[in-house]
């Protein structure tokens, strides 16, 4: 017990022996240090001098005289020293009265149990007055202070100081959820209430939002605790508030901290969302929710609770009570955390960083300057617009390469999440790896005003020495020339990942004027320790990175990275990102995809559920395979809003807003993503294919000629240009280019050839267009076609719309992703104006 | 509605610091009515706190009455020096001379050799109601602790644990801003009182 959980305990001792309250002087709390005993028993004395006192023989004479004031007591019931003026609530275990205490002269509120079961049972009687009294000894500003307890005619009542104010649940009722800012700082109350109840040895057991109340001065008071039954039973009933029940509790498991914590895991779930992580119309149907781990993440419900925040309450809902946190007190920390910082502003503390704490200092004393200079440049109103290039290696093994290639990608990613910044995408500064190029022709290409650009070099460890990193780094304001800050961190070499982490997080914080409360929060570490991990998941985006046919080696490199880390997130949600590629190709099955991306996408989020890149496979998911369109959208904006400078996501979410016409939304987007990538082919070649379905065929053949321009080596664009040239009627062309896609590319997707024998159909050949179809469907891979919407473009091509339509309709039941883009696809034109088509879109679910 | 006794609760319920001084300067100086007015004031309270000090024996014999009477008498008549902060000082100051009246008694009555046949016969008939409660060593202790006290810590707890004032009562006579404000003086007080004995041990 704490010296101020001590000083508390004898307080309330000498306060319940002035007001005169029987004391429960064998409490079974926290153990008591021997001079805290010993002052107890001095209370004790003094108790027995009061109760002397107390039971001195008064005449009427006296009475009248030592209080004058005694006749104007109010008229009413009595029980016990209070006078009952009025019932003010009715509960399951008793009724509350406002009532007169006669002898403290004030109001007070007194519950008043009911006898039912237990008026013969002085055991449990003496049980309930016991602990009534234990909680009687709580004090605690969020606590409703029990004044005492009595047993007087047969009734048990406790009376507590009466409350004015609105409980939280009417709060929420009448006036919606509420900010997180404002649940955190009533969460973070009523955490420290609940640690004053667990110190002294109790469980509340029914926290939930009915029994919290704001005071009209503000002050917020946890009430209720567990009576009758629950106080004397050591588990709650589950009649009443089954939704703030932990799992374990619901499985028959007994009440604990862990419970509590829970319970609060929820009211703060239920204060910003107005709805419960767990749902269900009963008991059963609650177990059933917990068993099939159907919980609902908080950022998934309202995507704008920050992350810290999100946490937090996820945390407090774990499944295991061992995964929560350990004590109401902890918890308490980790919202005023949330809420100091909230409060403070941007840029205010490094609290809470643990182990990187040294290497984080070291980064903000290298970057400190940079930012400070950044914020007083910073116009408030427009992002700024930075580009990280890779940093180059001056000296050192592939070590070094291997912490430059970490170091770059993590700048970027993690700058990417701050709003205030428009970073360059990693594809587009790539380019520029031990190039040679001066900045502000880097700049001019980029689009960006400033541009960091630094060295790594790395020191071997030399007798007995161990090896050591030094980072230069400079920020340059690109149209000057002018070097704005320059900095340099040496580190000892062997936790080069830490270095990585502490660097990128440095600058990010660091922009002080234009950070908000919650990007600050979020700029947490989540990546591996393990260097063998980090270079395979390095691999792997690169693989990535140049888009395409990679996946399948992309998949390998992550798949490395996790054999290394299985905790490696961001492998997780690479892996997934492959899964979903690798099913829209056709290169493995659907189901097969779909399952295997959802697998590592959850995985992903269970480890860090703010990560962008997760979001966005996730939305990609339920785009692609589960066809749950408000699902996904919310996912791609949650992933946008992670990380605004996601340059993929943002045109991944342009193709989404493509599929339902929502051109202008989608033109818009897809411009974004290019800007923050202007020099990477795919971001190029996907704003050409939006211009495609918007049919603006000029701008879009515009757009694929410059994606080639960027990257001469990528087949799609090929592809994408002989499309266009088709809805322009100029088949020939279509077919030309088309068949350079097919020549090269290393992998040939079988929509290509599909499309390439549709061409040839409809430039006449026929015949020969239907031999090598029915060819194509007989090779090992044609099953997939078969089923495949692609049959039903050479259906078209040949002249047979109803087979096109049949086979559309069975991809349609399928749920094939390929038929998404179905309503823009200019090559439905044929049979756009059937009844058949109008129920396919229905059925896909475009309006 | 608001509950009628909530809006007297904070003020006082009897005269001011002023008027007591002033009460006291009259009863000095032989005002029978000022005299008067304190004894109706203070009277009741501290007989009813002599029954817990007086042993079983005077308090048979209307002797409490006298006494408490008679020392308030004399008491209030010669307390030229004092003057008090405020009304719970001087009841504080009343019940110390209660006290050594009191003990001035018993060895009275000891020296007269009376209480000697009753302790014989019954071995608590001479100790006061505190004494058999808690034993006179243990009472010795409380005494000595609650004179080490500062005078407004001494003060609150003799009204509340002794005399048994209201809290209302307490802010009113002590200085206190609202009954709660008393409450918590009496608590912390207790407190202190606590770790006074603790310095004994």
């Amino acid at each position: 017990m704490s010296m101020a959980e001590a000083a508390r305990v004898l307080e309330t001792v000498a306060a319940s022996i002035a007001d005169g309250v029987k004391v429960d002087w064998d409490h079974g709390g926290a153990p008591l240090s021997d001079r805290e005993q010993r002052l107890l028993r001095h209370l004790r004395l003094i108790d027995s001098v009061a109760e002397v006192y107390r039971t001195l023989p008064t005449t009427s004479e006296d009475a009248a005289a030592i209080d004058p004031g005694a006749e104007s007591d109010p008229a009413g019931p009595k029980w016990g020293r209070l006078i009952l003026l009025d019932r003010i609530g009715q509960g399951t275990s008793g009724d509350v009265f406002r009532a007169w205490d006669v002898e403290l002269q004030r109001e007070v509120a007194l519950k008043l149990l009911r006898v039912d079961g237990v008026a013969d049972d002085t055991a449990a009687n003496a049980g309930m007055l016991r602990e009534a009294r234990r909680v009687a000894r709580i004090r605690h500003p969020n606590v409703v202070h029990v004044y005492g307890a009595e047993r007087h005619e047969g009734r048990i009542g406790l009376w507590m100081e009466l409350i004015r104010g609105r409980t939280l649940d009417k709060i929420v009722r009448a006036d919606g959820a509420l900010s997180p800012e404002t649940a955190a700082s009533i969460g973070a109350d009523l955490c420290g209430a609940v640690a004053a109840v667990h110190a002294a040895g109790l469980l509340h057991r029914d926290i939930k939002a009915q029994n919290v109340v704001r005071e009209d001065t503000g002050r917020i008071v946890l009430m209720d605790f567990g009576t009758g039954e629950e106080i004397k039973s050591p588990k709650p009933r589950l009649a009443g508030t089954p939704l703030y029940l932990a799992p374990e509790i619901l499985a028959g498991g007994a009440a604990s901290a862990a419970s509590d914590v829970y319970s609060l895991g929820v009211l703060l779930f239920y204060l910003v969302t107005g709805t419960f992580p767990v749902q269900g119309r009963s008991v059963d149907a609650l177990k059933g929710a917990h068993l099939d781990r159907r919980r609902r993440r908080l950022a998934r419900v309202n995507p704008a609770v920050p992350a810290a925040f999100a946490r937090v309450v996820d945390r407090a809902l774990s499944r295991e009570p061992s995964a929560r946190f350990e004590t109401a007190a902890d918890m308490e920390r980790a919202l005023r955390g949330f809420t100091s910082r909230a409060q403070a502003g941007p840029g205010l503390g490094w609290r809470g960083l643990g182990a990187a704490l040294v290497t984080a200092v070291a980064a903000v004393a290298m970057v400190g300057p940079l930012m400070r200079a950044r914020a007083n440049l910073a116009r408030p109103t427009e992002p700024m617009s930075i580009a990280v290039l890779p940093l180059r290696v001056v000296s050192g093994d592939s070590t070094a390469a291997l912490l430059a290639d970490g170091l770059t990608d993590q700048l970027i990613t993690t700058l990417g999440q701050v709003h205030a910044l428009r970073v360059t995408a990693h594809t587009s500064v790539l380019r520029f790896k031990n190039g040679v190029q001066p900045i502000a022709s880097i700049a001019q290409q980029l689009g960006v005003e400033d541009v960091l650009e630094g060295t790594v070099a790395v020191e071997p460890s030399a007798a007995g020495q161990p090896g050591r990193v030094r980072v230069n780094a400079r920020l340059v304001k690109a149209g000057t020339d002018l070097e704005i800050w320059s900095g340099s961190l040496e580190r000892p070499i062997g936790d080069l990942l830490a270095l990585e982490e502490g660097l990128a997080r440095g600058i990010a914080r660091q922009i002080h004027a234009r950070l908000t409360p919650s990007e600050v929060s979020r700029l947490q570490p989540t990546r591996t320790t393990n260097a063998a991990a980090e270079r395979a998941y390095l691999e792997g985006r690169a693989q990535l990175g140049q888009f395409g046919a990679r996946a399948s080696l992309a998949l390998d490199a992550f798949k490395r990275a996790l054999a290394f880390d299985p905790n490696h997130a961001a492998a997780h949600a690479g892996a997934a990102r492959c899964y979903v590629a690798l099913g829209f190709d056709r290169e493995i099955s659907q189901p097969e995809a779909r399952a295997s991306a959802q697998a590592h996408v959850m995985r992903a989020l269970e480890i860090d559920p703010d990560l962008a890149e997760a979001h966005a496979v996730l939305a990609d998911l339920r785009f692609y395979y589960d066809w749950d369109f408000p699902a996904a959208e919310r996912e791609y904006r949650l992933a946008l809003d992670l990380e605004p400078s996601a340059s993929f996501s943002r045109a991944q979410y342009a193709q989404f807003l493509a599929a339902f016409r929502r051109m202008d939304d989608a033109r818009r987007t897809v411009a974004d993503s290019v800007v923050l990538d202007p020099l990477s082919a795919p971001a190029e070649l996907t704003r050409a294919l939006i211009l495609y379905y918007a049919r603006q065929f000029d701008q879009a053949l515009a757009a694929s000629q410059q994606a080639a321009a960027l990257d001469p080596a990528l087949p799609a664009t090929y592809f994408l240009q002989g499309r266009i040239l088709e809805a322009r009627g100029d088949l020939a062309g279509a077919l030309r280019e088309t068949q350079r896609a097919i020549d090269s590319s290393a992998v040939v997707a079988a929509g290509w050839r599909v499309q390439a024998l549709s061409l040839t159909a409809r430039l006449g050949n026929v015949r020969q267009a239907r031999a090598a179809f029915a060819e194509l469907s007989a090779a090992p891979r044609g099953a997939f076609l078969a089923q495949s919407p692609h049959e039903a473009y050479f259906r078209l091509a040949v002249g047979e719309p109803d087979a096109a339509l049949a086979i559309l309709s069975r991809a349609v039941a399928n749920r094939d992703p390929s038929v998404l883009w179905l309503d823009v696809d200019p090559r439905m034109d044929p049979i756009r104006d059937r009844p058949e088509f109008a129920a396919l879109r229905s059925r896909i679910g475009i309006r | 509605m608001e509950h009628p006794r909530t809006t007297q609760a904070g003020a006082p319920c009897s005269d001011t610091v002023g008027a007591t001084a002033d009460l006291l300067q009259r009863a000095r100086l032989g005002d029978a009515e000022a005299l008067n007015d304190l004894f109706a004031r203070y009277l009741p309270s501290l007989r009813r706190w002599a029954r817990g000090r007086l042993p079983a024996w005077t308090r048979d014999l209307r002797d409490t009455e006298d006494v408490v009477q008679e020392t308030l008498m004399q008491t209030l008549k010669h307390i030229d020096a004092f003057q008090p902060r405020h009304e719970g000082a001087l009841q504080a100051y009343l019940r110390q001379a209660l006290i050594n009246r009191v003990r001035d008694e018993v060895r009275r009555v000891g020296r007269r050799g009376v209480t000697g046949e009753i302790v014989d016969e019954h071995p608590d008939a001479g100790a006061s109601p505190l004494e058999q409660a808690i034993g006179e060593e243990a009472l010795g202790r409380y005494e000595a602790a609650l004179a080490r006290l500062k005078p407004e810590e001494r003060e609150v707890i003799i009204a509340r644990v002794e005399l048994g004032q209201s809290y209302r009562q307490i802010a009113a006579g002590h200085g206190k801003a609202s009954a709660d404000a008393a409450r918590m003086a009496v608590s912390r007080a207790l407190v202190r009182l606590a770790e006074e004995m603790d310095v004994d041990g």
